[in-house]
């Protein structure tokens, strides 16, 4: 065992006054009193006295026991109150010193802790609920496939009828309800809701205690239809009905029905997800959210996500083995023989399986960026450190010479060093909870709601902040310590400091101050491809116009338009436009290219129908009216577009774009051929082939994609429907007017409109966050770095006063002096330039999927960070080198 | 007896354990023995300060214990210099050479 770990036990015993630490004492007391008892009967006493004696001369065995105890513990902890005292003594007199490194910690520190504390917020804290352990949640998944769905209603009956591992099962699935009355009134904007439908055991699982009247019964979601009732939030309650106490028993007509409103719920309430809806209703009800016939029978449509509260005897790995049997059995009827799903029971969590694995990589990602500025930060303190150090030099001699050994040195200096990084990380603490919110208020995508979370600190946190500040005082602190406690006492004693004490440990700063460089220059140039990456995705060839068109969309599903009259209704608000000045083309479309919405298909070309039990090819599709092409501006590589008689008719026609073609008949002409979308579909004949554009995904141009005529029943329930307008003005100008336009038809139809330009911004909006983030953690680490450099070069000018004092006097111009610091300073920069731009080359390729297009070895963007960087670090050395060039000779010689 | 006994200076028990255990492993009373022969009975160091300074020193890393058979067969604690005592042995040394050789020049001065 090392010497290291076997104090460390003993210090632990001594301090838990463990039976193993005073039974030792007790036995190495009775031994010594044996002893002594023998040396006195071998002296010549008779047994009795001899035995007295001994004892008289051992003394109080009691007394004695603590003394030794005292001794043992109180040395280590003694020793560290005498350093942490000692050191914050120092840390007061160098109060300069002491502000500008712990202002460098804590805003590193503090960054590191915000990141922390959302990430916590999101993915470790538990959900906001009675017992939050305990919850879990349950996804569909074909073992052995990564992506995990959520669950059908037959599905989610069936286990909780049949499971005894849960004591009980809640079902809730989102959606969007238009406000259109609240207490009787009419509201004349209409306004949409972020509504959950949710059973009526939620809220008891969840354990929610409304601030205002009641929750759900369970017999409230029972019958389709039969009990529109509404919990509402507290802000809808604040908005709608200004904090009326009377509130419930209210009305709320939600998508033209009337609700009773049963409860409040407390404004601090999170649920199941950090969006959190204004109004909750059964699930029962969901006819009236989601439109069409209920899904309760339908064993394909998968859309519950289930939580689930562990019986107390079950574990998860037991719940998940009865749920792996459930789901066999439930789907021992499907027809698939291969891939059938089976059941995944996970702790409950904001996000479902695949989102937390999509956001892991993106948090190790964001976790190394602020690693990368702390550590920026602790070399910086290092340095600041080590400069201190040299000062400290005879103030060190003397504590060496009057017989401090260099361990305690270094244990001291650390102490030290960990003090500043204590006040720096609860000073990070206020800076992280400042932070942290703003962060969460910046970086959520336009039109997405505000994400409620808790970020207040918990445990977590507190443990994070302390394990971090610890590691940045050990992390800035150690090389320094060693380093200076490395000297002879009669050296430091001497009244000499000048060059060779200098010299001392320049290395280790020079190694620090490139470091520095690399490291931001790694950040900046990180910074620049996405900031690039950027600019270019604004330029993107999107293959279509989508500048000068607006959109609308009508809410006509909830309203019961069923397909034709919401076609028909759409044609009317087609014509309707056309006829608005400046109105060149109007288009209808199931789906708007890179909307939120895209609909999929499967396909094959004729004579070509995959074998039994092989998944289908799927493809992206959208169906379309005539104009749609015209006014996307999408040309047609070959044949034409739908007739509005060919849509009408319900001919069975396609158009492909140029990527389907290829791939479904290659190297002949796609015109004329035909296809099918599943094994039993009708043939459909290929009419045109479109151009290539990027309907789905901004940063994938070549998928396959499939037009349908509008009016095509196979495109399935188009109720939601879009109509697109090119104009010659502006299109944010046209899409205003839209809202009215649609009601003027159907006072009941509400519209939500825009420019097509809009979705780009959904698209771009990570690597956007992602760029504006970058580049500020880049020039927090550039100022950092060049901080460093300034008071590394400072130092050496103080230090080297008396060198350069000799060369002035021996006739070195100004001019030459200067050179020979920055000479210094370029060097270290040049080598830690190189480091950094090969890392950053190493790295980018990580990048690679958030750069539309971009090389990862982008020029500009690495030249460009790499001149900014030289800039900023010779600036930072010339500042205080040209005060060397002013140094007076006679000055300088008698300066010491 | 009493006469004779003289208070120990701060700090020399420490230096005076390392210096009893410069030749070998002793238990407690072995140490103490050691002492007071070296010394010729000018220090006698009672348990009450022995022990104590014993894993007080322990703790420092400059001895380390180990439990073993006395002369006479019974089972005793050990103590035994380390490579740390062993150095702390030598700077005590010098020290105290230092000091006293100062303090002898300041007395022989006056």
């Amino acid at each position: 065992m090392t010497k290291a770990l076997m104090r460390l036990r003993s210090f632990l015993r001594n301090l838990l006054r463990f039976d193993g630490a005073d039974g030792d004492l007790d036995a190495e007391l009775r031994a010594h009193l044996d002893l002594l008892t023998e040396e006195k009967l071998r002296a010549g006493l008779p047994p009795d006295e001899a035995r007295r004696a001994a004892r008289i001369d051992l003394g109080g065995v009691e007394q004695l026991k603590e003394e030794v105890r005292e001794a043992r513990a109180g040395a280590w902890l003694e020793q560290f109150w005498q350093d942490a005292r000692y050191g914050a003594r120092q840390l007061r007199r160098n109060s300069g010193f002491t502000i500008l490194a712990a202002f460098t910690l804590a805003l590193a520190i503090g960054l590191n802790a915000a990141i922390f504390t959302l990430f916590n917020g999101v993915l470790l804290r538990p959900l906001q609920a009675r017992d939050p352990q305990r919850l879990v949640s349950l996804f569909s998944a074909v073992p052995g496939e990564s992506a995990a769905t959520v669950i059908s209603y037959p599905e989610y009956v069936y286990c909780r009828e049949r499971g005894s591992s849960f004591s009980s099962m809640a079902a809730y699935a989102g959606g969007r309800v238009l406000l259109t009355g609240a207490g009787g009134r009419v509201i004349p904007a209409p306004e949409w809701l972020h509504a959950q439908l949710v059973s009526g055991s939620f809220f008891g699982l969840l354990g929610t205690v409304p601030a205002l009247g009641r929750t759900f019964l369970p017999g409230e979601d029972q019958s389709p239809g039969a009990h529109p009732v509404a919990v509402i939030s507290f802000e809808l309650w604040l908005s709608r009905f200004a904090g009326d106490p009377d509130a419930v028993g209210k009305s709320l007509i939600l998508n033209s029905l009337p609700y009773t409103i049963i409860g409040v719920l407390p404004r601090e309430f999170i649920g199941a997800n950090p969006e959190v809806p204004d109004v909750w209703i059964p699930l029962a009800m969901s006819a009236n959210v989601q439109g069409g016939s209920p899904w309760f029978d339908d064993r394909a449509a998968q859309w519950l996500f289930v939580l689930a509260r562990l019986a107390p005897q079950a574990t998860l790995e037991s719940a998940q083995a009865e749920m792996r049997v459930l789901a066999a059995g439930f789907h021992a009827s499907d027809a698939v023989a291969s891939r059938k799903p089976s059941l995944l029971v996970t702790p409950a969590s904001f996000l479902t399986p695949s989102q937390r694995s999509e956001t892991l990589p993106l948090a190790a990602a964001l976790f190394a960026a602020v690693a990368l500025v702390l550590l920026i930060a602790c070399a910086n303190v290092a340095n600041l450190q080590l400069a201190r150090g040299v000062a400290r030099q005879k103030e060190l001699g003397i504590r060496t010479a009057l017989g401090g050994s260099r361990a305690r040195l270094v244990r001291q200096l650390l102490v030290e060093s960990m003090l500043l990084s204590g006040i720096a990380g609860a000073a990070g603490l206020l800076f992280a909870w400042w932070a942290s919110g703003i962060l969460l208020a910046v970086a959520h995508p336009p039109s997405a709601r505000a994400l409620s979370l808790d970020l207040s600190p918990d445990w977590r946190v507190a443990l994070y902040l302390a394990a971090v500040s610890l590691a940045s005082g050990i992390v800035s602190g150690l090389l320094p310590a060693l380093r200076v406690s490395r000297q002879d006492p009669l050296g430091s004693m001497r009244e000499e400091s000048g060059a060779g004490a200098w010299r001392r440990g320049s290395r280790l700063r020079s190694a620090l101050v490139v470091s520095q460089v690399a490291l931001s220059l790694f950040l900046l140039v990180a910074a620049g491809l996405l900031t690039r990456a950027l600019s270019k995705a604004r330029r993107v060839e999107l293959g279509f116009n989508a500048r000068s068109v607006a959109v609308v969309h009508p809410n006509l599903r909830t309203l019961g338009y069923d397909s034709s009259r919401a076609l028909d209704f759409g044609r009317r608000v087609a014509d309707r436009l056309a006829a608005l000045p400046g109105v060149r083309s109007v288009a209808l479309a199931r789906t708007v290219p890179l909307g939120n919405d895209f609909s999929q298909t499967s396909a094959f070309a004729e004579g070509r129908s995959p074998a039994e039990g092989q998944r289908l090819p799927v493809v992206n599709f959208n169906a379309v009216s005539s104009e749609f092409f015209e006014t996307l501006g999408i040309p047609l590589v070959s044949g034409r577009a739908f007739t509005p008689a060919e849509i009408r008719s319900g001919a069975r026609l396609a158009i492909v774009n140029e990527s389907l073609a290829r791939q479904f008949w290659p190297g002949e002409p796609a015109l004329g051929k035909r296809l099918r979308q599943g094994r039993t579909s009708p043939l459909y004949e290929v009419l045109g082939v479109a151009r290539d554009t990027r309907n789905v995904y901004l940063w994938s141009g070549s998928l396959p994609y499939l037009y349908l005529p509008l009016a095509d029943e196979a495109a399935g329930q188009y109720a939601d429907l879009a109509v697109l307008a090119r104009t010659s003005g502006d299109a944010a100008v046209l899409a205003a007017a839209l809202p009215a336009v649609v009601r003027e038809l159907d006072p009941a139809v509400t519209a939500k409109a825009g420019p097509l330009d809009d979705n780009l911004a959904l698209w771009t909006w990570p690597s956007q966050i992602g760029a504006a983030l970058s580049t500020v953690l880049g020039m927090l680490a550039l100022l950092l770095a060049s901080v460093g450099i300034t008071s590394m070069t400072a130092f050496a000018v103080t230090q080297r006063t008396r060198e350069i004092g000799i060369r002035i006097a021996l006739g070195a111009a100004p001019a030459a002096v200067l050179g020979l610091l920055l000479r210094q300073t370029g060097r270290l920069v040049a080598i830690g330039a190189a480091i950094g731009l090969a890392a950053a080359a190493a790295a980018s390729r990580v990048l690679g999927q958030f750069l539309y297009g971009l090389s990862a070895l982008d020029a500009a963007a690495f030249v460009g960070t790499t001149l900014l960087l030289a800039a900023a670090t010779l600036a930072a050395g010339y500042f205080p080198a040209r005060r060397a060039t002013r140094v007076d000779p006679l000055v300088a010689l008698r300066h010491e | 007896m009493t006469d004779k006994q003289t208070e120990l200076l701060q700090g020399t028990l420490d230096m005076l354990i390392l210096k009893a255990l410069g030749l070998g492993p002793l238990h407690g009373l072995g140490i103490s023995r050691r002492i007071e022969q070296v010394t010729r009975g000018t220090f006698q160091v009672k348990p009450g300060s022995l022990f104590p300074a014993l894993h007080r020193m322990e703790e420092e890393g400059w001895l380390s214990s180990h439990w073993g058979e006395s002369e006479n067969n019974r089972r005793a604690k050990f103590y035994e210099l380390t490579k740390a005592g062993r150095r702390q042995l030598e700077s005590e040394t010098q020290r105290w050479g230092r000091i006293s050789l100062a303090i002898a020049r300041a007395l022989e001065a006056s």
